[in-house]
């Protein structure tokens, strides 16, 4: 057997002070963006009791959760999503304030991966979640706050994908057909399968008008306007109705976030239904083919504790992020240069010292060195001995002064 | 740039000629080149020649944006993609397949051979039937042959090699047919130009119908 004593398991990794500074930056400013828009940020714990997942429609599968069993037997899992704990805490510890609650969170989430996908089993999160105020604006003001969070990284290209799952819904609520038809349906109007959905539709009996619909959903994507000239025929009922108005109310308030453009409709987003009720969206950046955020309203979340308001939030996942940027370059991070190597001989450290001290609280990154009596002061030798290059500026500590012969 | 990933054997060529159909071509293509990258005319497209079972994975990840390949495949690896078009060739069926004399024993679990894991674990498991996977990567006929298992999951499209073996087709599981799939991002940040694609593919289809 080899031993993996050298190794990390599949799906983790090592990560080094280059990366780890990038990781951290990303995540500053996306927390900074989240402290403008009037959220505080709280944590939950890593081991949760699985009962807390199981017993919930959770957009996640029970399967891809690491489980350990506590010394009494329970069973706990490794913190595999952060909005149902959040949604716990808020029932609780919250449940005595009545205005609305806006946290955010940026922490470890561990799910079983596909590594065939060379996916990752731990991953950072970074999300908010807007409780309370139930309206488009708490909902189109959290997609603003995604879109805002993608640009404070430069990124250029950010496109939202927003769906409106009541719409999906009213058009499953008016169909009198068996359960298992109906969630072989959403599977293949999930994936656009219209040659699979065509064949099936065959073998049930619904109206025709409702499978003409149906064949349509997967195709209802586009720009707002040519999505809502799409269903301008099609079957619309009440909840249907109330479903594309909401949506466009979003719309129209992202619009006058300035964000229209970021904003691409596609009726067809129908994953996680039993999750999610009304807008979900998901964003894309760049050329980079995997989502790096997602979030809808779930208003039916917060009343499995006993507490009904509504709510919305999204999670960005900084790793996919941070492989986007792989990607596009898109961030000019200079790193790992400091800003100055203070050297000085030994009778002259506490001035070396001071010197250090008062740079560092400036804010500079400072190294102090002790020279060796042999040391020549100057010259090319010293420059390669005490590594010149990593440092933006040198300074030099003698008896009554402190001379720079680096600048 | 458009990145198209086919998968290598039984349906590249026709692929190949759908493509030059809806006017798509690779000047220096031919079935005999070991080139693995092909660029169209114009630069607006890029072919990718890959293993058939990792069409998905190139477009589930955004390495391709359009991939063609089986569903078998897709039926295996259940990528994360859009299933958008049945392209109608290369048909074929899902099918398990035993010795002629093979009756099942309901006594003991049901050995399987397949390349096709996923697909045979969840068709049996729908069943109800209890069995064991042996994971074979070719010639899976072979394997009740040699004893090695009692029945065999695999593709079969005219049934010869299964005749040739000794084998039938005990139960059907389902049909199969070349897809386009596209990466859930692209479909939306280079709509127009895959749109195009998949409209001129679409029109090819009915005139040949």
């Amino acid at each position: 057997m080899v031993n993996k004593r050298k190794f990390t398991p599949e799906g983790v990794e090592d990560i080094n002070s280059a990366k780890y500074e990038k990781k951290e930056l990303i995540q500053t400013k996306i927390k900074e963006i989240f402290r403008t828009f009037g959220y505080t940020q709280v944590l939950t714990p890593t081991f949760e009791y699985y009962d807390l997942f199981s017993e919930m429609d959770s957009s996640m599968n029970l399967d891809d959760m690491y489980k350990l069993i506590d010394k009494n037997g329970k069973i706990l899992v490794l913190r595999p999503d952060v909005t149902i704990p959040i949604a716990r805490m808020v029932a609780t510890s919250y449940n005595t304030i009545n205005d609305d609650i806006k946290l955010s969170y940026n922490t470890s989430v561990y799910r079983s991966a596909d590594f065939r996908a060379g996916e990752r089993r731990e991953f950072i999160q970074a999300g908010i979640e807007y409780i309370g105020n139930n309206s488009a604006e708490a909902d189109a003001e959290v997609i603003a706050t995604a879109i805002k969070a993608m640009q404070s990284l430069n990124f250029d290209s950010i496109h939202i994908d927003m769906g409106e799952t009541d719409y999906f819904k009213g058009i499953m609520q008016s169909l009198d057909i068996e359960d298992e038809a109906k969630y072989t349906i959403k599977q293949l109007i999930e994936k656009k399968n219209l040659g699979d959905l065509k064949n099936l539709l065959k073998t049930i009996s619904i109206e025709d008008d409702y499978k003409e619909l149906l064949l349509e959903i997967p195709l209802l994507y586009g720009e707002m306007h040519e999505v809502l000239d799409k269903i301008k025929h099609s079957i619309l009922t009440e909840s249907m109705k109330k479903a594309i108005d909401n949506m466009c109310s979003i719309y129209k308030i992202l619009d006058d976030y300035g964000y229209g453009d970021f904003i691409f409709i596609d009726l067809g987003l129908v994953n996680h239904l039993e999750y999610y009720s009304g807008m979900i969206f998901k964003g894309y950046i760049g050329n980079h083919g995997l989502p790096v955020l997602s979030g809808g309203r779930y208003d039916e979340l917060l009343g499995k504790f006993g507490r009904e308001i509504s709510a919305r939030g999204f999670g960005i996942n900084i790793d996919e992020i941070l492989s986007a940027m792989k990607d596009t370059q898109l961030l000019d991070f200079t790193m790992n240069k400091k800003d100055y190597l203070i050297l000085y001989h030994e009778r002259n450290r506490k001035l070396g010292f001071k010197e250090s001290d008062g740079l560092r609280s400036k804010g500079f990154i400072v190294e102090a060195k002790k020279l060796k009596d042999d040391d020549k002061v100057l010259g090319e030798e010293l420059a390669i001995k005490y590594k010149f290059d990593n440092y933006k500026k040198v300074l030099l500590v003698s008896d009554d002064n402190v001379d720079r012969i680096k600048d | 740039m458009l990145n198209i990933a086919i998968g290598k054997g039984r349906l590249a060529d026709i692929a190949m000629e759908k493509l030059n159909a809806i006017g798509i071509d690779f000047p220096e293509y031919s079935k005999k080149s070991r080139k693995l990258i092909f660029k169209s005319k114009e630069d607006a497209v890029r072919l990718v020649f890959v293993k058939a079972s990792d069409v998905d994975i190139y477009v589930e990840k955004g390495a391709c944006d359009i991939g063609i390949c089986g569903k078998d495949t897709l039926s295996e690896n259940m990528p994360d993609v859009y299933e958008m078009m049945d392209l109608g060739f290369g048909k074929c069926k899902f099918a398990v397949a035993a010795m002629k004399d093979f009756s099942k024993n309901l006594d003991k679990k049901m050995i399987v051979a397949t390349k096709y894991v996923n697909v045979a674990k969840s068709y049996f498991e729908q069943k109800g039937e209890p069995i064991e996977i042996i994971k074979i990567n070719g010639s899976v006929e072979l394997a009740p042959l040699m004893g090695l298992s009692d029945v065999i999951v695999d593709i079969v499209e005219t049934g010869t090699t299964l005749k040739e073996n000794g084998l039938v087709v005990i139960e059907e599981i389902g049909d199969v047919s070349a897809r386009l799939i596209v990466n859930k991002a692209s479909l939306k940040t280079k709509n127009k130009e895959i749109q195009s694609i998949i409209k001129k593919i679409e029109d090819q289809l009915q005139n040949e119908e």
